[in-house]
């Protein structure tokens, strides 16, 4: 049933046992024999992906498979780019922004895809209400398998193909399970996602139980979910120190934060910047500068004029990719800033750095009785408030939030609907003080969902 | 022939791009083409309840064929083989001659169960569900078996069954043993299968 290497993947990791063990972990096989299609095209993508590395400056994979795509017609499929049947490169393509995705995505949807299997995810709207973005298959098993691969090659510069639990992501998104999913190209061990609930710690002990039994070559999550799990290991009775890398990405890593990991592991602390839409864009090397993955994402950096500005100031970071054959988008205005640096890094890529990096910060805020809340946990208001367009929630002082809201025309009694949403607050943090207002926001790339005072 | 309407469908065509309409949604629609749009239609009456035409779209090098019907409460748009010339063609195609029955786009076939195997009542009702799609159901009284030959199911009932579904008359079949095909074609507009991938770590 399963291709040789397959079989030998599940005996060499003693996979029947683990799921034996942790049968609260649930397995997809229908995912994973989808998966098993696409072995031979990720070990390419990874193979592209290290030679990409070893780039003379200004070369690019990902900008010539962009180009490929617009010589030979294939990127107007999408029917947002049928009328540009002109153009001839990158540059001559308008930019894209989140509203226009937002507000018409089946035109970025490629219509040779119209018959083919998709994934669909929402971004976490964070800058903004949530997109829906549609993955390939292909995509998808990309993102899921060899994100992690890439920045522990990125900074180690080798897998650790021997681990046999390769990582633990940790989610608290509620509305999925804890998961196992096995690499179907066998390269690396297995990995698993746990669920936890960012306002119970204890629900972080099966997660660490199973890093300490398995050791992991590393931990993924995001950093307000980190800052809950460093917080959960220095308050115990006797000091830990994980044996595993741990990688951040979602949203910055202050350093304060770093110094907080780098005190509970061994491993390296690795910071990545990634997207729902383009999945990993850079990550970081040994020296800690965030390194592009030219294999997949094409950067361009633009100023509000929409030109190049001088290398080394900051501006828009905007992405071009076609590894999304369901959904690629082109000179897409991430919203984020930053700075493009180019020559050989001490790490010895040649590889374009992302400098100055200024996205979204998300800090969890912290209760009156010391413990930590992830503000992210809010990430569902959208769809339990359809009728919210937006919303902010600012702490004041510790336990004290003001909630503001933008209300659409969907809302049939707005005291209502503040009511109900103050009642979700507070459901979520009991004892606290949570004031609600109805308001209307600008738009404006700078708009953070979670602010704090403190 | 010219052809603007069809029970519901509106089809606006306009030399550089073609948009079909169902219910305010655009169920097909292709724009921005470098080459010109041309629509030739072959319609037949069949009775006051169904009328079916084929529509044929060329763009360039490229070719549609849809078989468009109306069966008195709705009308569907299918796209079938470029090549098929007639109605009758299209039927053919469509679902092989040769069915005791038909519910929609369900053709019921009497087959014998001569060298198949029998296979497991779950087994047999998720291959089932994979031809009727969720929407057609069986409604069995008696007795039910399946059996498989050569990756085809084959139903054997000991008692009168019905074939079921929201917008169609149910279908009675005697007792004996039956394969259920599902019509050739894509049917527009194309309900993907998605999945969720709300559950990727490092986004």
């Amino acid at each position: 049933m399963f291709s040789p290497k397959a079989e030998s993947a599940f005996s060499r990791l003693h996979l029947g046992e683990f799921l034996q063990r942790h049968d609260w972990l649930k397995f997809d096989i229908e995912e994973f024999l989808i998966s098993l299609r696409y072995a031979s095209e990720l070990q390419r993508r990874m193979a592209e992906f290290d030679e990409a590395d070893g780039l003379r400056s200004g070369e690019w994979f990902a900008r010539d498979r962009i180009q490929e795509s617009i010589d030979d017609g294939r990127i107007f499929n999408v029917p947002a780019f049928r009328n540009m049947t002109r153009a001839r490169s990158l540059g001559d393509f308008p930019a894209t922004t989140k509203a226009d995705v937002r507000t018409f995505a089946d035109r970025y949807m490629n219509s040779l895809y119209a018959n083919e299997l998709l994934w669909k995810k929402l971004t976490t709207g964070s800058s903004g209400p949530p997109l829906q973005i549609w993955y390939s298959s292909l995509f998808y098993y990309d993102l899921l398998f060899l994100a992690p691969r890439k920045i522990l090659r990125r900074t180690l510069r080798h897998d650790q193909t021997d681990a046999r639990l390769f990582c633990v992501s940790v989610s608290d998104n509620q509305r999925m399970p804890s998961a196992i999913f096995v690499d179907p190209t066998s390269d690396v061990g297995f990995s698993i996602q746990i669920v936890v609930d960012g306002t119970k710690p204890e629900t972080l002990d099966p997660m660490l139980a199973i890093v300490r039994e398995y050791g992991p070559a590393c931990i993924a999550s995001k950093p307000s979910l980190l800052e809950v799990v460093a917080n959960h290991i220095a308050s115990g009775s006797r000091p830990v120190r994980l044996g595993c890398h741990i990688i951040s990405s979602g949203s910055a890593m202050t350093p304060d934060l770093r110094a907080r990991l780098n005190a509970i592991t061994d491993g390296r602390v690795i910071d990545a910047y990634a997207l729902t839409e383009f999945g990993l864009v850079a990550s970081q090397c040994s020296r800690g500068e965030l390194h592009v993955d030219t294999s997949s994402v094409f950067v361009e950096v633009l100023d509000e004029a929409g030109k190049q500005p001088p290398p080394g100031v900051v501006g828009e970071l905007v992405l071009s990719s076609v590894q999304n054959l369901a959904m690629p988008l082109v000179r897409y205005r991430t919203g984020d800033l930053g700075a493009l640096a180019r020559g050989k890094c001490q790490c010895g890529s040649m590889s374009p750095r992302i400098e100055q990096l200024s996205g979204r910060i998300i800090r969890c805020f912290k209760l009156p009785n010391g413990e930590l809340f992830p503000p992210t946990r809010f990430n569902d208001m959208f769809a339990c408030f359809p009728e919210m367009n937006e919303f902010q929630v600012t702490e004041i002082a510790s336990g004290v939030f003001e909630v503001a809201v933008e209300l659409n025309s969907g809302a049939g009694s707005p005291s209502d609907s503040l009511s109900r949403i103050r009642a979700h607050f507070l459901d979520a943090i009991p004892d606290s003080i949570v004031r609600v207002n109805s308001t209307v926001f600008t738009s404006d790339s700078k708009f953070q969902r979670y602010r704090s005072h403190l | 022939m010219d052809i603007r309407r069809f029970h519901g469908l509106s089809i606006d065509w306009r030399g550089g791009g073609l948009v079909i309409v169902r219910e305010g949604i655009a169920i097909f629609e292709l724009s921005g083409c470098p080459c010109n749009v041309s629509l030739k239609v072959e319609a037949e009456d069949q009775s006051e309840s169904e009328h079916c035409v084929l529509l044929e779209v060329a763009a360039g090098p490229f070719r549609w064929l849809f078989f468009l019907d109306f069966d008195g409460l709705q009308t569907n748009m299918r796209e079938v083989a470029p090549n098929l010339r007639s109605l009758q063609a299209v039927r053919d195609w469509l679902l092989p001659p040769g069915y005791v029955q038909r519910q929609g786009d369900i053709g019921i076939y009497a087959v014998d169960i001569n060298l198949a195997r029998e296979i497991s009542a779950a087994e047999g009702a998720v291959a089932l569900n994979s031809v009727l799609k969720g929407r057609h159901a069986l409604e069995v009284v008696g007795g039910i078996r399946y059996f498989e030959r050569d990756g085809i199911v084959v139903v054997k009932t000991d008692s009168v069954t019905r074939l079921m579904h929201p917008e169609h008359a149910p279908v009675e079949l005697a007792s004996g043993s039956y394969r259920f095909v599902a019509a050739s074609g894509v049917v527009y507009p194309i309900w993907q299968d998605v999945r969720d991938a709300s559950g990727l770590p490092l986004l």
